[in-house]
């Protein structure tokens, strides 16, 4: 999934204004960097396609809301990234610096950090 | 049927496939030994036994291409050697022979392979685009190291794109690391990023992918434990390994206390835990690589030299008895 600039801008807009539709969107945005109210109504379009925002018809024109809020589109475009074909628990795309699983326990962790503390007391022993 | 030069190169394609297959199944066998010993091994000299052993399939079947090249009868000096090498109507392919069939079983499955691996690094790197548009430049004030940092509620920290990788920290970390500890986890990105790892375990994984599964993930597994544990030793330039070390498991203790409330947990699990084997390495890192590791690894290459060579000899005659050419 890519977004431009203008897709972003507009997401961000509905994740502050709740609910709007294309010439409200237009009188914020568009009207600030030039875009005409077409051009905000395929990026709404767009957006929409792309299942980041719902729409519902009032009158004669379409009222868009946010179907995913800002943390939840981080998080889908991250699990795209590593989507991959190694399996399961591999993310050949990604070096993460910690990478600890659930199932390393608080009493694994405190044996690690007495090593770690052994080895500061041997330091000083020297 | 094909006579000349080009049934001479499509045998030999048919030679390459044939014993690239045989070869898998060899090192798949034999390579159990070597694998639980490459702990044993150094940080340089472990990277040129896995990239070894995830290319062998190739250079094998480069070196059984090389070895059926028609050349002249007497070529080799043993009359046994020569009579081995030679691979029998070279130069005649036909359309409907075994060879036919398994050039065109690999050429579907390269293309499906290209296809798809395409696809899918496409749909990665419109959402790696996306993602520097919602992320917001930041910059660690000791260092004065810029990042990306991702307004996201799960505690995570990771390096991320093909040619010009980016380093991203989320907020939830961010506000739970002391200074010390933001830099030490950005001087770790930062070693990701100025050895491309995120190019280079792609390209390990797909040449790791024509292995069984098990094996595959296997690689996969200890190249990724590698690369960490490289830039481990890269951060240990700037920084104490026990700090560093002790950071690893704060980090690993901040993702576990922020587990109930955080909604997208699972993305800041990114693979197995490898915590108490980078911890370990920094505090006792290996520094002298076992010889039997060593010849472990030399013995493999001979192995599966030598036996695909003879295997892919008798595979053509057993199943010749049974097909036409």
């Amino acid at each position: 999934m890519q977004l431009g600039e203008l897709e972003k801008l507009v997401l961000q807009y509905l994740w502050n204004a709740k609910e709007a539709d294309a010439k409200q969107v237009h009188s914020v945005l568009g009207e600030r960097r030039g875009n005409s109210l077409n051009t905000i109504q395929s990026t709404l379009e767009r957006l929409f396609k792309k299942e980041l925002l719902t729409r519902t018809k009032q009158g004669h024109a379409y009222v868009y809301r946010a179907k995913v809020d800002r943390e939840g589109l981080i998080a889908q475009l991250i699990t795209n990234v590593t989507s991959d074909f190694v399996e399961q628990g591999e993310h050949s795309l990604i070096a993460a610096f910690s990478s600890a699983s659930a199932h390393l326990n608080d009493a694994q962790l405190d044996k690690l950090e007495q090593l770690i503390e052994q080895q500061r007391q041997m330091r000083k022993g020297r | 049927m094909l006579y000349g030069d080009l049934a001479i190169v499509l045998n030999l394609l048919s030679v390459a496939v044939l014993s690239f297959a045989v070869s898998i199944a060899v090192i798949t066998v034999a390579s159990h030994p070597l694998l639980s010993r490459l702990h044993k091994l150094t940080l340089t000299v472990r990277r040129t036994v896995l990239w070894i052993l995830n290319t062998l399939p190739w250079w094998v079947a480069l070196g059984c291409v090389l070895f059926y090249w028609p050349r002249e009868i007497n070529y080799f000096t043993s009359p046994w050697l020569n009579e081995f090498a030679h691979w029998h109507h070279i130069d005649m392919f036909s359309y409907t022979s075994w060879h036919s069939v398994t050039l065109m079983c690999a050429l579907g499955y390269f293309c499906w392979s290209f296809v798809s691996t395409w696809r899918l690094r496409y749909k990665q790197m419109s959402s790696m685009t996306s993602l520097i548009n919602l992320a917001s430049v930041e910059e660690n004030k000791s260092t004065e190291q810029p990042f990306h940092c991702l307004n996201l509620s799960a505690p995570t920290a990771f390096t991320t794109g093909f040619l010009t990788p980016k380093v991203y920290i989320s907020t939830a970390l961010k506000k739970h690391l002391s200074d010390q500890e933001l830099s030490i986890i950005l001087r770790h990105e930062m070693a990701h990023v100025e050895a491309k790892d995120p190019l280079f375990k792609v390209i390990f994984s797909a040449l790791a992918a024509f292995y069984p599964a098990f094996i595959a993930r296997h690689l996969v597994v200890q190249y990724t434990l590698l690369t960490e544990q490289v830039a481990d030793a890269k951060t240990a330039q700037q920084y104490d390994t026990l700090d560093i070390a002790q950071t690893l498991i704060n980090v690993a203790r901040i993702q576990r206390s922020l587990e109930q409330d955080s909604k997208a947990l699972p993305i800041s699990y990114f693979g197995n835990d490898q915590t108490t084997a980078r911890v370990q390495n920094l505090i006792t890192p290996v520094l002298s690589s076992s010889q039997l590791t060593i010849a472990l690894t030399l013995g493999l290459v001979v192995i599966a030299a030598l036996l695909t060579t003879s295997v892919v000899d008798s595979l053509h005659h057993f199943i010749e008895t049974i097909f036409t050419h």
